[in-house]
């Protein structure tokens, strides 16, 4: 196929003028997108949706090579490690058994005393097993793509974890494709509880590798190595999930380092699980639905 | 009156530039095994306009460049219009610096680019921040754009070799 080139004289005038007021107008146009951005259209919500799965096949290609590289060097550091953690898998499993001994009789305890006192939990809800597939955020953004979407039942908030705590939460579905927000990104707001204090709090990401704690109600309750979870209390991340260590108290803050090490994501899962939220789903009346939720919600937040 | 001579341009050559620049943006895909590194990655998006807007600026419509830019903020998951208004940016200087860039040495063309990169990581930045409506650390940007000056040459060569083998109009 050949087409006309630039054409020459008055014409090509013109069309430098109208290139120049086109330069203007999108660079406006860039700019208007950017400060209506807080309002999230659900023009906007469905396109990334959609775009998540076009270019999903491309993420997925991309990622082998260095999928190929990693498991191949995790693969001869395990083998040069084998003999060592064999012996050490033995002791811990010993351990392990023994530890799970004393927590099957203190759930059984746990069972009778709630079954006295008449406390419901909450349902931990069906686990969906996703792949990472890439990691695109560049400088400002901490999310990654994971391999599961609508058609797989995954929904917008849901809690996303590994075996070793929160990784963060889905904040676009596409088909079969999701974007999750890392606790680590800016815009991540977690509602926590801090192990030996029971202090509650807000973590905050700051696109670094360690979150803030914020709206501490008395932050001298809290020391080096506290435990942090979630609290529930935001009515999106179910409660009970490990979040990390405290391992900054100061005048700089209070940071924590995340329990899952985020640079090194193969697999997560994601939590499809209700929580009771402010608002009821279309339909639904608010005075039905916040009663029976309340007592449910209780005996849950620790 | 003697008309105007047609020329006929081939069909890879007009759409080669935009590809490459939206085949850049999708590079932001690939995942690297090493840790924190994709956080800094170069980004490749802003080498390729600006290479094709000194090269052949008559093949890179503005409109192609705004739409690249806005799908590099459905990828990374930035804000809409950040990632267009740093790619506009760029390519504006060049317009503006055409006669400074163009048939000058590779050196000249590479300091070029770290003026231009530069520009577009500011842009980003603040753009970024105006929409979180928070002060973000300069850092991985900073880190970021050195490794995108550092990276240039390699993906400019490669640019080069395709602009090489564009057939000439006819």
């Amino acid at each position: 196929m050949a087409t006309r080139a630039r054409p020459s004289g008055r014409l090509w005038l013109v069309r430098l003028w109208l290139q120049r007021f086109a330069f203007l107008l999108l660079l406006a146009a860039a700019f208007a997108l950017l400060a209506l951005g807080r309002v999230e259209a659900p023009w906007a919500g469905k396109l990334r949706a959609g775009l998540l799965d076009a270019i999903a096949p491309v993420a997925h290609a991309l990622s082998l090579p260095g999928r190929a590289v990693s498991d191949w060097f995790g693969s001869v550091k395990d083998t040069a490690q084998l003999q060592r953690q064999n012996a050490e898998l033995k002791a811990e499993i010993e351990s392990l058994k023994l530890r799970l001994t004393a927590l099957d009789e203190l759930a059984r305890e746990n069972g009778e005393f709630r079954k006295l006192l008449g406390i419901q939990i909450h349902d931990e809800g069906r686990h969906i097993a996703a792949r990472v597939i890439a990691d695109p955020g560049g400088p400002y953004v901490r999310s990654v793509l994971v391999r599961a979407g609508h058609r797989d039942g995954v929904r917008k908030g849901r809690a996303v974890i590994t075996a070793q705590g929160l990784v963060g939460r889905v904040t676009e579905v596409g088909e079969f494709t999701s974007r999750v927000m890392l606790i680590t990104d800016l815009n991540s707001r977690t509602a926590v509880i801090i192990g030996n204090s029971g202090e509650r709090a807000i973590m905050t990401g700051a696109n670094a590798d360690l979150p803030r704690l914020l709206h501490l109600g008395r932050s001298g309750a809290v020391a080096k190595g506290d435990k942090v979870m979630t609290s529930g209390h935001d009515g999106i991340l179910p409660p009970g999930l490990p979040v990390g260590d405290v391992v900054e108290v100061g005048p700089g803050g209070i940071r924590v380092r995340p329990a899952v090490d985020m640079q090194s994501l193969g697999f997560v899962r994601i939590i499809d699980h209700d929580m009771p939220g402010l608002l009821p789903p279309p339909g639904e009346k608010t005075a039905e639905r916040a009663a029976p939720r309340r007592s449910r919600y209780d005996g849950g937040s620790p | 009156m003697i008309a105007a001579p047609v020329r006929r341009v081939h069909w890879y050559t007009q759409i080669a530039p935009v590809a490459t620049v939206i085949a850049a943006v999708l590079l932001d895909l690939l995942w690297i095994p090493v840790p924190g590194f994709n956080a800094v990655a170069p980004a490749f998006a802003v080498m390729a306009v600006y290479c094709w807007a000194v090269w052949r600026p008559e093949y890179l419509p503005y409109t192609g460049v705004f739409v690249a830019g806005l799908l590099e903020d459905l990828v990374r998951g930035t804000p809409l219009g950040a990632g267009a208004l740093a790619l506009l940016a760029a390519q504006g200087f060049v317009w503006a610096q055409q006669r400074l860039l163009r048939s000058r040495s590779f050196e000249v063309m590479w300091l070029g680019f770290a003026v231009a990169a530069l520009l577009a990581a500011v842009i980003s930045w603040a753009a970024v921040a105006f929409s979180y409506r928070a002060v973000l650390s300069p850092w991985p940007g900073a880190m970021q754009y050195v490794l995108t000056v550092a990276a240039f040459p390699a993906l400019a060569l490669l640019l080069m070799r395709i602009e090489r083998g564009m057939p000439r109009p006819a």
